[in-house]
């Protein structure tokens, strides 16, 4: 149809040369740009917040210590920042807290999927035949199910459900979506130029998937995925919110919008600031991703 | 083509088998008593239940019910609850509603998506573009019942533009506002993979190529960039569409619309297992014949793509 | 167990709307099919499973559609005679019922001492699966009809049931129990047409019964409509004033509050504690209906078979750690009352303070527990995740810091929970809660007898109460009965099989045109009056 299915052997010849080299199409003192630095900032400090909540406390008491019930459901104050909760505990504390689970869901979901997708994409994408053939079946097996539905069901299996719980949940249904996008970033890339170019200059499969599909394909899946942090973020909180989550006495975000809803008209604080601190993260995830994805993309400028 | 289409619908019946069986062992391994759901937190004598298992063939090895429910699902028959009533009405009923509320969404999506998607990936690195990101990701980030509930009191209550509740109004009215929730909360994925597949094409070489013969830039764009970058979006909106079906529960319960997550919700909470079943098969096959559809489609805008 | 039907009608809760235009105030919304000017009410509804009252016993639609042979009278809050012109026995045993002459069902076809028969035999048939079954219990004849190995039944008919004329049938009970006639006022006793029998899925979805309003439709999933029937020939206080009554189905309470703050709803029932104080600020405290008697209660059940927590010593440590005066008023609000009885205060068995752990002192509480020499397990308590997480939590945390144990939460699916109280595989204490089907202190204290409704829970056995019960049932003088009650609730409230919590209190929220009512502390939505 038109020129852009001609292979020039001169064009693959270059992109060769160049495509697999990710530093330096990187901008120099890319580390200081100020949508990297705020979004960074963002996602270290959720990241320090999630691993030493006692940092921004003060050591002081855990989020389900120091609680007294006739304070139950107090607006903010000078003494309680962020006021108090339905179980008299200082709601500041139980925020800082709640941290550790949405981001640990988040992050370890993400990764997770994350890899599988790459690996399990990648193969399908490039081998096509039998080998896509059969994962595509399997993807479309665990991606055909509702998501929500299959959710609900693997989790209550589980009577009680903690971080790890969730995590499994979240994970086992995740992936697919990854895998499909992944491999048609491959089908995309497997006829490139540089590709065919590599393949004629007698490269193996392992390597022309390691050097040239893998590094040109993976980019939108990042993305998706670095989305997908925040996704997973709010899928815990989701989850959570019907019921079917984390359950107490652990500390969410999910959990605490989930009691907030509750009282959304006579204690706002109580869904005010967790959902704030959610959505702070999703976007610093979010913007995270961006801002690597354009220093670090494969393909140039 | 035609060969194809076939090879694919042949394919489906295996992933269908798989589906259905993984969610029918997990039913089954669900704690919990459908009996004893069946009456709230009342006993049944004993003898009652010792019938109703054996009239459902509940006390069947799991492997026989599973086989037996298969034979049956061939036949059009999904089985009946434990009111009697068959499975597939009560799906079918619920069915219009979840379908009117994820095409609403799903089509609000696209609009939004797309045109902030082009528009970022055509204005990369301008302001326009950084604004579209975090209008985008606000509405993402923010917890989606917050949004229900905030549009709901406004529009619905304070406005009193549309009903908050239920859908005696009938469609666009009663669907519009949940189905632009949906819609908003989704479409950030859809314009952060739309700009992010436009810029990716927009570098590649082959555009270079384009630019190099004095193809216009007009031409480059419309004629080349999209058609390319649609092919990962192609992918993605027309799963979506399937997932939307299935995955509207908190927006389903907010705005109280009478779909297919509230019956998924119940009865599973109740554990009336041919009801999950029976959701999941149907959107399974809903599923499978979007998944082919979007691969006929790859066909269509790139032709690279051999299928 | 009687906590399911309530907890069923919480979640069923119906809908009373009012169409309309009949209302000025909410003249705007009123769309609601017929334009036309009748008084019309809407109640919130969840779809029901069923609206054939011998298929839920819960149901407020069934409650609208059947007379019953008793019924409390909204105007006096007596249990009167409806459909029966008369209710009697001599030993609580052997019952006569005379009916009413000359009443029909809706479709003109007259009710009989067969419609009632043939009703009951048929719900109390255990291989039909009706809900209501369980209400038959105590007909002689019951067993037969349910055989244990879930064989087929020899028999098909309640032996304890003899039809002696048209209008004239007596009911023989395995046991003598005073509250028969109360029995005889829930859905699972309602008579059935001859129709119904002849095409049972017809019936299903359009049911003709004999109460003071039919059934005209019902939309599934969006609502059921039903209007007076101007052959009722019961009195005022057996109906209600609405000329319609339409049940708008939500899927849970949140959207039909929302719905009724835009006008589009006038009734609902079982109201949480956390909407109470949000309807007043914004649907101003006449939109309030608060139920004066308190007919539920709240206990947190230790099974006998979890050895872990078999001593009393504990039981009573755990019970004076919670500071139930600081929950009900902070945590709740005020909407609840701390329990000290294992009965309702309602209630003539009722003594005030008998639980004498009851009374919160934590220092007493660890010296008790230390005493026994100390606790060092993990108390689990289980919970129905979909209601009350925030109030347990307070308890278990109360618990908790007070005594100085490890308590664990428990929160699960309420299929999963009453399975596991059912088939006594409960690991630990119990978070249930209970309500009567009709004002009885048997409804409450046969938890705690062997095999009694409810009992599973526990496991409570003690041949002394059981005793007492029986004999209280069986005495008709109500003081005496009372009294017997009151000497078993004693000897049970030692032993303290089910710690007492609290008696929530129990709401309605009603519209400008809705005027609600409640029957001996339950709420029921065909009762309200009209007021536009």
């Amino acid at each position: 149809m038109s020129t852009t299915t001609t292979v020039n052997p001169l064009d693959g010849a270059k992109a060769v040369d160049r495509a697999p080299d990710k530093v330096r199409g990187a901008h120099r003192r890319w580390w200081l740009k100020p949508r990297f630095v705020i979004s960074g900032a963002i996602v270290l400090l959720m990241i320090v917040m999630a691993a030493f909540p006692q940092l921004f406390t003060g050591f002081g008491p855990g989020p389900t210590e120091n609680c007294d019930i006739l304070k139950s459901n107090q607006p903010p104050s000078a003494e309680h920042l962020f006021g108090i909760d339905i179980q008299g505990c200082d709601y500041y504390t139980n925020v800082i807290y709640g941290a550790r689970a949405s981001i640990l869901v988040g992050i370890v979901v993400s990764a997770i999927a994350f890899g599988i997708a790459a690996l399990v994409g990648a193969l399908a994408g490039y081998f096509g035949g039998w080998v896509d053939a059969v994962i595509s079946r399997i993807c479309d097996m665990a991606f055909g199910l509702p998501f929500i539905l299959a959710a609900i069901v693997v989790l209550q299996l589980f009577g009680e459900r903690n971080v790890w719980t969730v995590i499994f949940a979240l994970a086992l249904f995740s992936w697919p979506g990854g895998v499909r996008f992944m491999r048609s970033s491959v089908l995309e890339v497997r006829n490139r130029e540089y590709v065919q170019a590599a393949r004629l200059l007698g490269a193996g499969n392992g390597r022309i998937l390691r050097k040239h599909i893998v590094p040109n394909a993976i980019t939108p899946l990042l993305v998706l995925q670095t989305l997908g942090v925040g996704g997973m973020i709010s899928a815990e909180a989701g989850l959570t919110f019907i019921g079917i989550g984390l359950t107490p006495p652990a500390v969410s975000w999910g959990l605490q919008l989930a009691a907030a809803r509750e009282y959304i008209d006579a204690a706002p604080h109580l869904l005010m600031f967790p959902a704030i601190f959610l959505t702070i993260t999703v976007l610093g995830f979010v913007l995270f991703g961006e801002a690597m994805r354009d220093e670090f993309d494969p393909k140039g400028k | 083509m035609l060969g194809y289409t076939v090879r694919r619908i042949l394919q489906m019946i295996p992933v269908l088998l798989g589906a259905t069986f993984i969610i029918y062992a997990l039913t089954f391994l669900m704690p919990g008593d459908p009996i004893s759901a069946l009456t709230g937190e009342r006993p049944l004598p004993e003898a009652t239940v010792a019938q109703i298992r054996q009239a459902y063939h509940l006390d069947d090895p799991f492997i026989i019910q599973y086989g037996n429910y298969i034979l049956g699902v061939f036949r059009g028959d999904f089985g009946i609850d434990f009111f009697g009533r068959p499975v597939l009405d009560l799906i079918l009923e619920r069915l219009p509603a979840t379908f009117a509320l994820a095409m609403t969404a799903w089509v609000l999506k696209l609009f939004v998506g797309l045109i902030i998607g082009v528009y970022g990936g055509l204005r990369r690195g301008q302001a326009g573009d950084h604004f579209a990101l975090v209008f985008t990701v606000l509405f993402m980030g923010v917890p989606g019942f917050v949004i229900a509930l905030g549009a709901q009191t406004y529009f619905g209550v304070h406005l009193g533009w549309v009903d908050p509740a239920g859908i005696r109004a009938g469609w666009p009215m009663a669907f519009i506002l949940p189905a632009l929730v949906m819609a908003l909360e989704a479409a950030a994925g859809l314009a952060r993979l739309t700009r992010t597949s436009l810029v990716d094409v927009l570098r590649a070489e082959y555009l270079r190529t384009a630019k190099a013969k004095g193809l216009s830039p007009k031409r480059i764009i419309w004629g080349h960039a999209l058609r390319n970058a649609m092919i990962p979006v192609v992918t993605y909106l027309g799963l979506s569409l399937a997932g939307m079906l299935g995955g509207a529960v908190i927006i389903e319960a907010i705005f109280n619309i009478p779909g297919i997550g509230g019956l998924m919700v119940s009865s599973i909470n109740n554990k009336e297992g041919t009801i999950v079943v029976g959701i999941a098969t149907l959107l399974v096959l809903v599923y499978l014949v979007f998944n082919l559809l979007v691969d006929l489609t790859y066909g269509l805008i790139d032709p690279r793509v051999r299928i | 167990m009687k906590q399911s039907r309530k907890l069923a009608l919480v979640a069923g809760a119906a809908s009373l709307m009012l169409a309309a235009t009949a209302c000025s105030g909410s003249g705007s919304q009123a769309a609601s099919g017929n334009g036309s000017d009748i008084a019309t009410l809407s109640f919130m509804t969840s779809e029901p499973k069923s609206i054939v009252p011998q298929k839920d016993p819960g149901s407020q639609i069934g409650m609208a559609l059947c007379a019953n042979l008793m019924e409390v009278n909204v105007e006096s809050q007596e249990l009167e005679p409806l459909a029966a012109k008369s209710v009697s026995s001599d030993d609580a045993k052997v019952w006569d019922i005379e009916l009413q002459d000359g009443w029909t069902f809706h479709d003109g076809t007259p009710v009989t001492a067969n419609s009632f028969a043939d009703a009951w035999n048929a719900t109390a048939t255990g291989a039909n699966a009706w809900q209501g079954n369980g209400t038959f219990v105590s007909f002689a004849g019951y067993d037969e009809l349910n055989p244990l190995d879930g064989s087929t039944a020899k028999a098909t008919e309640l032996s304890g049931v003899k039809v002696v004329d048209d209008t004239h049938l007596t009911v023989t009970l395995k046991a003598p129990n005073r509250d028969f006639p109360a029995i005889l006022s829930t859905n699972p006793t309602c008579p059935m047409p001859e129709s119904a029998f002849d095409d049972e899925a017809a019936y299903d979805e359009a049911p003709v019964s004999n109460g003071p309003y039919k059934f005209v439709s019902w939309d599934h999933n969006q609502q059921v409509v039903m209007e007076k029937w101007d052959g009722f020939k019961g009195a005022a206080g057996f109906s209600g004033g609405a000329q319609q009554l339409v049940g708008k189905i939500y899927t849970s309470i949140d959207p039909a509050y929302t719905d009724m703050t835009a006008g589009n709803l006038d009734m609902i029932r079982n109201v949480p504690a956390t909407m109470v104080d949000k309807a007043k600020s914004q649907l101003g405290e006449e939109s309030l209906f608060e139920v004066k008697i308190g007919s539920k209660q709240q206990t947190l059940q230790i099974p006998a078979y979890v050895d872990e927590l078999s001593s009393k010593a504990l039981r009573d440590a755990v019970s004076m750690s919670i500071d139930r005066e600081a929950i009900a008023t902070s945590l709740l609000k005020g909407h609840a009352q701390p329990s000290d009885s294992l009965v309702p205060p309602a209630l003539d068995s009722y003594v005030e303070g008998s639980c004498d752990a009851c009374t919160f002192d934590p220092e007493k509480a660890k010296k008790i527990l230390a005493d026994d020499g100390g606790f060092d397990g993990t108390l689990v308590i289980e919970s129905n995740s979909a209601s009350d997480q925030q109030l347990v939590q307070a308890i278990a945390k109360q618990i908790q810091d007070n005594l100085g144990i490890s308590v664990q939460m428990k929160p699960m699916l309420g299929t999963e929970l009453s399975e596991r109280r059912n088939s006594q595989k409960l690991e630990g204490a119990a978070f249930g809660l209970w309500g009567w089907s009709y004002k009885s202190s048997d409804q409450y204290l046969s938890q705690y007898e062997t095999g009694g409704d409810g009992n599973l829970a526990t496991a409570y056995s003690n041949p002394k109460v059981d005793k007492l019960l029986q004999a209280a049932r069986a005495e008709m003088d109500d003081a005496k009965s009372a009294e017997l009650f009151k000497q078993a609730e004693a000897i049970i409230i030692k032993d303290l099989p089910a710690i007492p919590l609290f008696i929530p209190t129990d709401y309605g929220l009603q519209s400008k045109c809705a005027v609600l009512n409640d029957v001996q502390g339950d709420l029921q939505y065909y009762r309200a009056g009209y007021g536009c």
